[in-house]
């Protein structure tokens, strides 16, 4: 790969030729995972030309007949595609603003932290519940906040009336935001945990000779330590926004309160598997969220290596 | 990592500050404790103690028979096989997968590698979506099919960059040796870079498991036939059906003698579904951590 630029083309044409015969057991290697890419991956992708087509069962998505923009024309004029878009884009704002924070804070408490053997189980419990599904914790959850469940039975011990929780409009989007954390804070802070973990000891050190206080510690060395990984945790967060938290919210709904977090996510789901489906239409509403996706995570990966974060997605590395 | 102990060698006196942390994270990790216990005792709970009081912290008379019913009703069973069914064709297709590919890709340059990288990467950033995905399984006739599942829960790329990543931080030297020695790329994966990558593979491999244990919205759309369903769906499952239960048993004084205890089997499918994570986890949890740490180490 290292060719210099005057090379004759035959004789560059021929040095490729060989490199890539000397490289064939790595493509025999590769085959089989390149081969899902491209089935389970790729496939999808065009699939969202089902976006531009009306889709008959019988043809197929490659051979159904084009329609141009009308299923976007349609989707667009959806007042039910708009509320679940502006309901997307608010419970989004909210998460960064209150989810967002919740791991590097914990992160920062369970570093100031002295006892190291407590700490370890600290880390423990907390990382616990990231490796349930949301159906075991929704569950969890549904079974301490019933109206005939453990809460309410304590508050009757102490002789106050019982709540009804899940049941109430208004507290289910903050039951949203209040279990993502309660179920994720813990795992994403092991990572922010990581990073401080890497932060060269002389800083502190020096910084402890000068008379900082704990806190001017926790202000100017750890925290800015902290950024690069910040903003790759953002990176990841703003590219997920239009599909994200299905799980969550899917689980945790019940006839009540669905209306109150219907996100595009669980639109698509609702207006493709619960009713009579019109693929084309989903296929746009896919397509919608898919291209904000991108356009969001490139976007925040710019920024963020504008301002010296350091991005997401870099250069492939040297190798063996 | 956090755990490591730190040398303080000022300042070590126990302050106001550590007392409230000390106290605030307790607090914390008693919000996380809490709902899982309660979950457990309602579990082996009877009928009459619950609804006496559901918040009990040691149960009366400890029983089981929520399991029972449970179990001779048989459909958690047949949904624990097939979970297993899962991880047994799911485990060897991704560790194969991603084995290959992330070694490939550590390798210092080959025609084409670029394009190979940009290739994994654009499906982080950009994929289909449900609707295109289910259709593409339709398609594919794999609807019904095991292979649905298994299929598509086959690369993690998160992962292949997590296994190239530390298999570029093995020395060269070794690599260059067994290709003086005439072995083959395939050799060398397996008997020279498979060995020495233990630690991530040990990692990887549990968050694939995890994640296989986990899965059910593939399954949700994928199969349809409840002989089929995996462990977390059956569970989705009983939990909506006890709902339903529950709802004929309220609306219906004629039922109010039913020998089922819906909240009692449902917490009972809950501790079943995760008990496998929760009896290995603490154990293992060093290794999840493992792979953010080793993971996140580049060059």
């Amino acid at each position: 790969m290292h060719a210099k630029s005057v090379v004759n083309a035959p004789a560059k044409r021929k040095r490729l030729r060989t490199e890539i015969w000397k490289n064939r057991e790595i493509y025999l290697l590769i085959l089989p995972a390149v081969a899902w890419y491209i089935v389970m991956c790729y496939f999808p992708m065009g699939g969202l030309s089902l976006a531009f087509k009306s889709y008959k069962g019988k043809l197929g998505i490659w051979a159904s007949p084009w329609t141009g923009m009308k299923n976007f024309t349609s989707v667009f004029a959806s007042p039910t595609f708009s509320k679940a878009f502006w309901m997307t884009i608010w419970i989004n704002v909210v998460e960064v603003v209150v989810c967002f924070p919740a791991p590097i804070v914990l992160a920062l408490m369970l570093n100031e932290l002295r006892m190291n053997r407590y700490k370890k189980t600290l880390q423990t419990i907390f990382t616990f519940p990231n490796f349930l599904s949301w159906i075991i914790v929704s569950s969890i959850i549904k079974n301490l906040l019933s109206v005939d469940g453990a809460l309410n039975g304590f508050l009757a011990t102490l002789g106050l009336e019982p709540v009804s929780i899940l049941g109430e409009k208004k507290l289910f989007r903050p039951l949203i935001y209040i279990s993502g954390i309660w179920k994720s804070a813990g795992w994403s802070s092991i990572i922010y945990l990581a990073t401080i973990s890497g932060i060269d000891q002389s800083q502190y050190e020096a910084a402890e000779i000068d008379g900082a206080s704990r806190w001017q510690r926790l202000i100017f060395i750890t925290l800015p330590s902290l950024l690069p990984t910040i903003s790759i945790m953002f990176i990841l967060e703003i590219g997920g926004m239009m599909s994200g938290h299905f799980d969550r919210i899917y689980n945790l709904q019940n006839d009540i309160v669905a209306s109150e977090a219907e996100t595009l996510a669980l639109y698509i789901y609702r207006i493709t598997f619960e009713r009579k489906p019109d693929y084309g239409f989903s296929t746009a509403v896919s397509m919608f969220c898919s291209v904000i996706n991108a356009t969001l995570m490139i976007a925040a990966n710019m920024v963020s290596k504008k301002l010296g974060g350091g991005g997401l997605i870099g250069d492939v590395n040297n190798g063996h | 990592m956090a755990t490591k102990h730190v040398k303080k060698t000022h300042n070590q006196r126990f302050t106001v500050m550590d007392a409230i942390l000390f106290l605030l994270l307790t607090v914390l990790a008693f919000t996380i404790v809490f709902p899982f216990y309660t979950s457990i005792i309602v579990s082996i709970m009877t009928e009459h103690d619950y609804l006496r009081n559901p918040f009990t912290l040691i149960p009366r008379n400890p029983d089981f028979s929520s399991y029972e019913t449970l179990i001779k009703q048989g459909n958690i069973i047949r949904a624990y096989k097939n979970t297993l069914i899962h991880l047994a064709l799911g485990m060897p297709l991704s560790m194969f997968l991603t084995c290959t590919l992330a070694y490939a890709l550590s390798k210092r340059s080959f025609p084409g590698k670029k394009l190979l990288f940009v290739f994994i990467m654009i499906t982080m950033v950009f994929g289909g979506g449900t609707v295109p995905a289910f259709l593409n399984i339709k398609e594919l006739g794999l609807i019904n099919s095991r292979w649905s599942v298994v299929l598509s829960n086959g690369i993690g790329t998160f992962y292949v960059i997590l296994v190239m990543n530390y298999i570029q931080t093995l020395p060269s030297s070794l690599f260059d040796s067994a290709r003086i020695d005439g072995a083959n790329e395939f050799t060398i994966l397996t008997r020279v870079v498979l060995p020495l990558s233990k630690p991530i593979l040990a990692t990887v491999s549990l968050f694939y498991l995890v994640d296989k244990w986990n899965e059910w919205y593939g399954s949700m759309l994928y199969l349809n036939k409840a002989a089929l369903y995996p462990l977390q769906l059956e569970l989705k499952q009983i939990i909506s059906n006890a709902q339903i239960l529950d709802d004929i048993v309220m609306t219906n004084s004629m039922y109010r003698s039913m020998p089922t205890f819906s909240m009692g089997i449902k917490m009972a499918a809950v501790v079943l579904t995760m008990l496998p994570i929760m009896c290995v986890f603490p154990f293992l949890q060093k290794y999840f951590v493992k792979g953010v740490t080793l993971g996140s180490v580049k060059g």
